[in-house]
């Protein structure tokens, strides 16, 4: 566990469970563990773990190999690569989260529709929701 | 093979939700699930073995995430939404000063096209200008078969955007192919822009409305299509 007055400047690797509760520059790289910021870590670091759960603050990019999860109080700005995110109610999140592994074939040309689709206007509707 | 969305000729959704459950169910923790009519339009042409790219201009949601999990998709979280500088304008410069804005708000690797653009109530809350700009920043990352959904007024005479309380704007997400989430975002209520169906189509000439669903209130769902 990194405590809270704890202040790393640089990259963290390791083969076991990591707790962050103070601050990290940097990167955090675990194989093949889990690794958690608390809710009082401050964290500027790209972050790699087998599951990544975020209680505090990230700026950074995160791989979690298993999952990641953003809780209530977590605060995450960066891009998050994993096959399963969970965004708890009240986490706030910017960035992007990729869920697909082979995306770099997303960025192939899309192809042109052979028609485009009628404009129809619905006229109000009884099943329309409050809004 | 993705399909391109079409319409029949009579309006109808190629899969109606529900209108019994069209008033807004609570889930706890504040959240209501709120059916839609046009989601379904845009959301069930994907096949969960193609790759989808996701603009959303909020914050993450939790069920949008989920429900995308289903893809392969990639979802990007812009939190447009709260950007002041988009409403807060100069006196002079105002192109210059949005242009630079979005490109710092809107930062998307080159090769970025989207196919679906979930807008929500933001359209709402931006001023004329800004929606210019933001067409501008956004078209580069479309393609003929991009989609976006939101929702608008049916003229500029029509209240205000639903909130969830006088102090609170809502947050959206998709809560299912046919459903939305709504609950209370905790960052207040931005000022509102209420723009007329003619003053969107020529403010946001990205897209054009295929569709659009009024709803109680004189409000509409929108389904728009890149052009």
């Amino acid at each position: 566990m990194i405590g809270k007055t704890i202040t790393i400047k640089g990259d963290i690797t390791g083969e076991e469970n990591l707790v962050i509760e103070g601050t990290v520059d940097g990167t955090v790289q675990l194989k093949s563990n889990d690794l958690t910021i608390g809710q009082s870590g401050r964290v500027n670091a790209n972050l790699s773990a087998n599951v990544v759960r975020i209680d505090g603050e990230v700026k950074g990019d995160i791989v979690g190999r298993e999952k990641v999860v953003i809780t209530k109080t977590g605060r995450v700005q960066g891009n998050i690569v994993g096959p399963r995110v969970t965004l708890e109610d009240g986490a706030k999140f910017k960035g992007s989260i990729d869920m697909d592994p082979a995306s770099a074939e997303r960025t192939q040309p899309k192809p042109v529709p052979q028609s485009r689709p009628m404009a129809v206007e619905d006229k109000p509707s009884e099943a329309a929701g409050k809004v | 093979m993705r399909q391109p969305i079409r319409f029949r000729r009579d309006g109808a959704a190629a899969a109606p939700p529900d209108p019994s459950s069209d008033a807004g169910s609570p889930t706890g923790g504040g959240v209501e699930v709120r059916a839609s009519q046009l989601l379904p339009l845009l959301l069930e042409r994907f096949d969960p073995d193609e790759p989808v790219t996701v603009l959303d201009v909020g914050y993450g949601s939790g069920e949008t995430a989920a429900f995308f999990s289903r893809y392969r998709c990639r979802l990007y979280f812009t939190g447009l939404i709260d950007a002041s500088e988009l409403w807060s304008l100069p006196d002079e410069d105002v192109d210059v000063y949005l242009d630079r804005a979005f490109a710092r708000l809107l930062e998307f690797p080159p090769d970025t096209y989207f196919d679906v653009c979930l807008l929500w109530d933001f359209l709402n809350y931006l001023p004329v200008p800004a929606l210019r700009a933001f067409s501008r920043a956004l078209r580069p990352h479309l393609h003929r078969q991009s989609h976006a959904h939101g929702f608008g007024t049916f003229k500029a005479t029509a209240p205000a955007m639903r909130q969830a309380t006088p102090e609170a704007a809502l947050q959206y997400g998709v809560h299912e192919v046919d459903k939305l989430s709504l609950r209370p975002r905790p960052d207040g209520v931005p000022p509102q822009f209420s723009h007329s169906r003619a003053v969107l189509a020529e403010s946001l000439p990205c897209f054009e409305v295929v569709r659009g669903t009024l709803l109680k209130e004189g409000t509409m769902e929108l389904l728009m299509q890149a052009r």
